[in-house]
Order: structure tokens, then C-alpha cells, then sequence
């Protein structure tokens, strides 16, 4: 695995059912936008190579979520191994805002990291296409309330993007992009021992299993 | 003689086409708007006598799962199949351009377009054609009344003969002729699967489930396919003189319930209602939006209306995205048993049709949208199991590249594969779905999903992680037909009578 030369960066994209997470992933990866897109069942992904400060290629593997909650016990499946998770609200709906902390709490608990202190989040309020009347009444400090006061807040890097208009979405991305590269080489330097204990504990896997064979 | 008859049919039809869709439509007036534009009236129907032509020896020799009775639906897969569809922007390659795939059904009774000019030319074929053709849209009123006694017209069609006829062109034997007779053939073989159904439906004061079951396995013509659905659901009884009865009770319980409920169903209503209202109305926006169908708002409101009433009458699941889907199909093939008489009341009594129907085909399935979808997540693992048993290779190369089942088929199970075929496809599979016992959209879905599987066997196991992913997320089933659902379903059949029982024995 270690010989591989491309990096493989895994992003998950969470938030409430209906904020733009599949157009977010589309605008980036495709550059396009639609209004036809299902409601995501599960969920989907797409991969983009990219180039980090203009030397280091890696391969974002995007996995675009359900928004609804009934899915969330999925996350397991789709979480694990991930580098960097993109917590989206929509900046038309207030609620999708204030849900952002359980999104958060729910990927920790799922998603098992080595690090949920540092993991890297970063928000990304999307719709601002929209009109100002439409948008969440002094949006700007609630956003603040959730970033900074809030116990344990989600201090992250915030964007505010139009995911119909391409509006800072690559920006946002190549953000995301780097901090989940650091995650990853933060993995691979503590990551020696996490993958030799996993060795280890595949090979006791494996005596067991074949004792049990004998018997 | 052909040529009277000929003459007649058209006559029939354009005055059946007019009532519809032209602007003097009478009592079709408010809905006709509505309909106008649906994707129905593009049907180039009658271009099944060309494609018939072409592969009709083909078919009648080799087809032993009775496809002959889909002319109508297999001239929207082909139509799909024709290439990316014009008018739909090329920019996305979504899924959901699959969905593009014409309401199935009896466009035949609908709209007729003038076939190419090769067919034309040989009048005795556009004859036969359209003789028989004409035959079967016009006896199954008589059907569709059972459904909607409260909504019949007096019968105008009545006069017209019903019976095909046949043109016996003994003098000349070369392949046109042979042509024109194997069509013929294959209309009559229309007309006898349609005539049993409708001894089945009709005949006795109680129908015959095991026998309908039975029949309707193999497919269901589309005119009796409402009736026959609601039979098989459970919905509509056995017993003959229960069924309107029935229907009317039925059909006053939901308008009761909607009654009761305080939501206002209105698409200009401020959403800051409840969520799981408002969790229904972004799905429903964004439900098959490539159908012009799902676009009208007296469409999106009746699915918000029936979705809702469903989710609260079973809090246990709730409603679960992916059951907007699922409504879908019961939603349109009721629509076509009315779209011969639009009136307004005629939206709420389809509601509620495809409101009982829907809960009947979720009652099967309750586990599946529950708390951690405990159904589903079982489905998923005997999948697995199943895919071990019949195709070892594969599933060592899954593991291998670390594929999880649950990453590629948890939708197929929440959504019973509707997001990975054409709406007329899910719909001949649900014929079958709903002939076999216990219905099939649990168990027998679990071998279709194997058989669906490893129909992509092969390419699959050239792939990598990431190009398995994508591949299964938007497999290749745009140029599928009714044939290649009935294989995968008869091979879905072959492994469930092998496995059935041995299931316990896996584990």
C-alpha cells in the first residue's frame, strides 16, 4: 500500500437532507450544476485528481451522504478511513445551521479516527445565490455562536459558497483538499504503529481462524 | 373488408384523440392541460411495427416468458435505447436520464403518430396493425369500469368489432408476407394472454388469485395492469361484488384521513411546518424530474398528500426517503386507467389508490424503513451470502479491492432498484414482484439484486475500488429491455428454488 504514489485523500460531505451536498460534489468534480438530482439514498461519490500547491497530486475520493437521519447509521460503512469531513448547511434554513454540532458528534462516533480532537472539519454554508431576503435573518452571528461559543464549537474554516454558480467551491475544495492531506500524513507518521498493530491483530485473526479449522 | 376496418380504427382513433387531448375535450378540460405536455402523448407507439418485424421470429421462437403482450412498453425501452435522448441536456449523465423512458402503457389507446414512411408503404401490415391494435385498447373498458364505476362514460366504442382480424395472404409466400403473418401472429398472441387475464378478472364472482398470480408473473398487459395490481396487493378483493364497495370505502378513508390532518398541502404554503413535511416536500420536488409528470404541481401535491398520510399513520418508520420512489409507479399506471376520462375528483381517488397501494407493498417491507433499517441491512448480508454461493470469484474480488456490500447495494434495497432502471422496467418487474408469495419486493428482490449483480460479473472483476464504486453507482441498464428483465427475473426465480431453503444452512 505504502508503494503507491498517488495519495488518496477520502472527504466526506455530511449535513441536513436538501442543503447542495451532491450539487457542492457535481459543481466541483464536474463542474456542472442541475436541478435534477434524487435525493441521495446511502450514498454516492466521485473522484477528482488534484494538485496541491502546485506539486503534490493526490486523488480527492468524495463520498457524497443521505441527508436524513434514518441513513446515519449507516455512516460506518461510509466513514471509516476518512481524512477530512465537510459539514454543509443551508444558509436559507436555520435548522440545517444549528445541526451542524450533531453531524459533527455522529461522524466522531462513527467514524472511530485516531485524533477526534484535531480531526479536520470545515463548514460550508451554501445557497448564497440566493436572496438576501430568503437568507437566515443575522446569519453571521449565529454562525458565530455555532464556530466559536458554543461548548466543544466546530472552530473550523468557514466558506459560504453557491454550489449553482460555482461560487467558491473550488476554493473551498482546495482547502479541504490540504487539510486532509496533513491528516493523512499525520496518519502515516503515528500511522506506522496504527497499521502494524492492525497487522498484528489480522494475523491473530487469522490463527484463530485456522485453529478453528483444526478443530 | 381491411380497408373498412382500416378506415374505422382511424376514424376511432383520431375522435379517441381528440376527446383526450384536443381542445374541445370536454369533461377533459381542466386535467387535459395538465396532461397535455406529459411525455405520453411522445410516444412514436407505432413504431413497434417496425421493430416488431425486425426481431418478432426472433422473439416468438426464443421469448417463452410471454414479453409478446409489452409491444407498448418495449417501444419506450427501444426509444431509450435510440441513443441519448434529444431533448434532455446532454451536460448530465445522471441516472435519472433512464427515467426519461416514456410512461409506459396504453399510449397505443393515446396518441398514434404516422409510423416511418417504410411501413406506410405496405398497407396490408399498417392494416393488420392497426386493426388488432385497435381491438385490444378498446376492450378493456369494459375493465376499467370495475375500477372507476362512478367515472364511465357511455360506451361509444361499443359498435366497433372487436375481434382481430386476419388477413390471409396464402398466394404469396415471400418474407414480407411471411413478415406480415408472423406480426399477426404475435397481435393474436396479445389478444389470447389478454383474453385470459380477462377470464380470470372477469368470469367468476371471485378470482382466482393462484391462477392471476400465475399468469401475471410472466407480465401483465398494460390495460389490465391497474386492476390486476390491486388485486395481487390485496387492495381490491377477490370477491367481484365487494370490489366497488370496497373502492368507495377505501377511497372516503383517505379523504378522511386528509381531513384530520391540519398541514396545508398547497406548494405556495410556508414550509416552516413540520419536518417531516418538510422532509416530504424536498423529495417530492426532486422526484423523477426528468418525467414531465412529476413536474406539474397537481402532481407533486396529490405525492405530499398520500406521503404524509402514510408517514403518520406508521410512526414506527416514518417516512423514509426512497418511498417517494416507490409510490411513483402506482401513482402513474393508475393515472393512465383514468387519462381516457380527466376530471379534477378523479386526482383524489388516484391519491388514494396509490396511497393504500403503496402501504400495502411497505406492510411487506416495514423493516426495511425502521430504526437502523434492520430489513435492509439484513437483505444486504444475504446478498453477500448469495453472491458466495453462485459466484465465488466475484465476491473474492470485491473483498479484495475492499468493496463493501452495504457501499454499492443499500439503495438497491431502499429504493428496490428504481434508481438503477427505467420506470417501465421496475414496472414489468413488479408484475412479477407482486404475483409471487409472499410478495416479492423482500426475498425475491434479495435474487433479483444477485442476479442484477452479476449480470455486471465480468466487468467487475477488472475493475479496481474506485472504478467498482462508480460503475455500480450508475450501471449500464440504459439500453435495457422487458427481455433482459425477464431473463434476470426468471434467473432471479432459478436461484431462489435452489437457495431458498439452504439460506439457514449458510450461515
Amino acid at each position: 500500500m505504502s508503494g503507491r504514489k498517488k495519495t488518496l485523500l477520502k472527504v466526506i460531505i455530511l449535513g441536513d437532507s436538501g442543503v447542495g451536498k451532491t450539487s457542492l460534489m457535481q459543481q466541483f468534480v464536474n463542474n456542472k450544476f442541475s436541478h435534477q438530482y434524487k435525493a441521495t439514498i446511502g450514498a454516492d461519490f466521485l473522484t477528482k485528481e488534484i494538485s496541491i500547491d502546485g506539486n503534490k497530486q493526490v486523488t480527492l475520493q468524495i463520498w457524497d451522504t443521505a441527508g436524513q437521519e434514518r441513513f446515519q447509521s449507516l455512516g460506518v460503512a461510509f466513514y471509516r478511513g476518512a481524512d477530512c469531513c465537510v459539514l454543509c448547511y443551508d444558509v436559507t434554513n436555520e435548522k440545517s445551521l444549528n445541526n451542524l454540532t450533531s453531524w459533527k458528534d455522529e461522524f466522531l462516533v462513527q467514524s472511530n479516527v485516531s485524533n477526534p480532537q484535531d480531526f479536520p472539519f470545515i463548514i460550508i454554508g451554501n445557497k448564497i445565490d440566493v436572496d438576501e431576503a430568503k437568507k437566515i435573518p443575522s446569519l453571521q452571528k449565529k454562525l458565530q455562536n455555532i464556530t466559536n461559543n458554543q461548548l466543544g464549537g466546530l472552530n473550523y474554516p468557514v466558506f459560504e459558497t453557491s454550489a449553482k454558480d460555482g461560487i467558491n467551491v473550488e476554493a473551498a475544495f482546495e482547502v479541504i483538499a490540504k487539510m486532509a492531506l496533513q491528516q493523512e500524513e499525520l496518519n502515516d507518521a503515528n500511522g506506522n504503529d496504527v497499521s502494524d498493530d492492525y497487522n498484528d491483530a489480522i494475523n491473530i485473526h487469522l490463527e484463530s481462524e485456522s485453529s478453528g479449522c483444526a478443530c | 373488408m381491411g380497408k373498412k376496418k382500416q378506415e374505422m380504427s382511424q376514424v376511432y382513433n383520431n375522435s379517441n384523440n381528440e376527446f383526450i387531448f384536443g381542445e374541445n375535450g370536454g369533461k377533459g378540460k381542466h386535467l387535459s392541460s395538465f396532461l397535455k405536455n406529459l411525455s405520453l402523448t411522445g410516444t412514436s407507439s407505432t413504431s413497434s411495427v417496425h421493430s416488431a418485424n425486425t426481431d418478432n421470429i426472433h422473439e416468438i421462437n426464443s421469448n417463452i416468458y410471454g414479453t409478446l403482450g409489452y409491444s407498448s412498453s418495449k417501444v419506450s425501452s427501444n426509444q431509450s435505447n435510440s441513443g441519448p435522448p434529444p431533448k434532455r441536456s446532454v451536460s448530465y449523465k445522471d441516472l435519472d436520464d433512464d427515467w426519461d423512458a416514456d410512461i409506459d402503457v396504453s399510449t397505443d389507446s393515446v396518441v398514434r403518430r404516422s409510423p416511418d414512411n417504410r411501413n406506410l408503404s405496405r398497407v396490408t401490415k399498417v392494416e393488420s396493425n392497426t386493426s388488432s391494435r385497435s381491438s385490444f385498447n378498446l376492450q378493456p373498458s369494459p375493465m376499467l369500469d370495475s375500477l372507476y364505476p362512478d367515472l364511465t362514460l357511455p360506451a361509444t366504442n361499443s359498435s366497433v368489432n372487436l375481434n382481430s382480424q386476419k388477413p390471409t395472404n396464402e398466394e404469396s409466400l415471400d418474407v414480407e408476407d411471411y413478415r406480415t403473418t408472423m406480426e399477426i401472429n404475435r397481435l393474436n398472441q396479445i389478444s389470447s394472454r389478454n383474453n385470459k387475464f380477462r377470464n380470470i378478472l372477469i368470469s367468476d364472482s371471485i378470482v382466482n388469485l393462484q391462477d392471476l398470480r400465475k399468469l401475471a408473473w410472466n407480465g401483465i398487459p398494460s390495460e389490465l395492469r391497474a386492476l390486476t395490481w390491486q388485486i395481487l396487493l390485496g387492495y381490491l378483493p377477490t370477491n367481484r361484488a365487494r370490489q366497488a364497495s370496497t373502492l368507495k370505502r377505501k377511497r372516503q378513508e383517505y379523504l378522511e384521513g386528509l381531513n384530520a390532518s391540519t398541514i396545508d398541502f398547497e406548494d405556495t404554503a410556508p414550509s416552516n411546518s413540520s419536518s417531516l413535511y418538510h422532509q416530504i416536500k424536498i423529495d417530492v420536488r426532486r422526484t423523477n424530474q426528468s418525467i414531465k409528470l412529476y413536474g406539474y404541481p397537481e402532481t407533486q401535491q396529490s405525492l405530499r398528500k398520500l406521503l404524509y398520510l402514510w408517514a403518520v399513520r406508521h410512526p414506527a418508520s416514518g417516512y423514509v426517503q426512497g418511498i417517494n420512489d416507490l409510490c411513483t409507479p402506482f401513482f402513474q399506471i393508475f393515472l393512465l386507467n383514468y387519462i381516457w376520462q380527466l376530471q379534477q375528483r378523479v386526482l383524489s381517488i388516484l391519491e388514494a389508490d396509490t396511497y393504500w397501494c403503496l402501504s400495502r407493498l411497505l406492510e411487506n417491507i416495514t423493516d426495511n424503513y425502521i430504526h437502523e433499517q434492520p430489513g435492509i441491512i439484513r437483505q444486504v448480508g444475504d446478498l453477500r451470502n448469495l453472491i458466495s454461493k453462485i459466484d465465488l470469484e466475484l465476491l473474492n474480488h470485491l473483498d479484495h479491492e475492499g468493496v463493501e456490500f452495504l457501499q454499492f447495494s443499500f439503495r438497491w434495497m431502499n429504493c428496490l432498484l428504481m434508481r438503477e432502471l427505467s420506470i417501465s422496467l421496475i414496472v414489468r418487474m413488479w408484475d412479477t414482484y407482486l404475483s409471487e408469495t409472499p410478495l416479492g419486493f423482500n426475498n425475491f428482490h434479495v435474487y433479483v439484486c444477485a442476479a442484477f449483480l452479476i449480470k455486471f460479473s465480468n466487468d467487475l472483476k477488472e475493475k479496481d475500488f474506485q472504478e467498482i464504486l462508480l460503475f455500480l453507482q450508475n450501471p449500464p441498464t440504459g439500453h435495457w429491455k422487458e427481455k433482459d428483465i425477464e431473463l434476470m427475473l426468471s434467473e432471479a426465480f432459478i436461484w431462489q428454488s435452489l437457495y431458498k431453503n439452504a439460506s439457514a444452512h449458510l450461515r
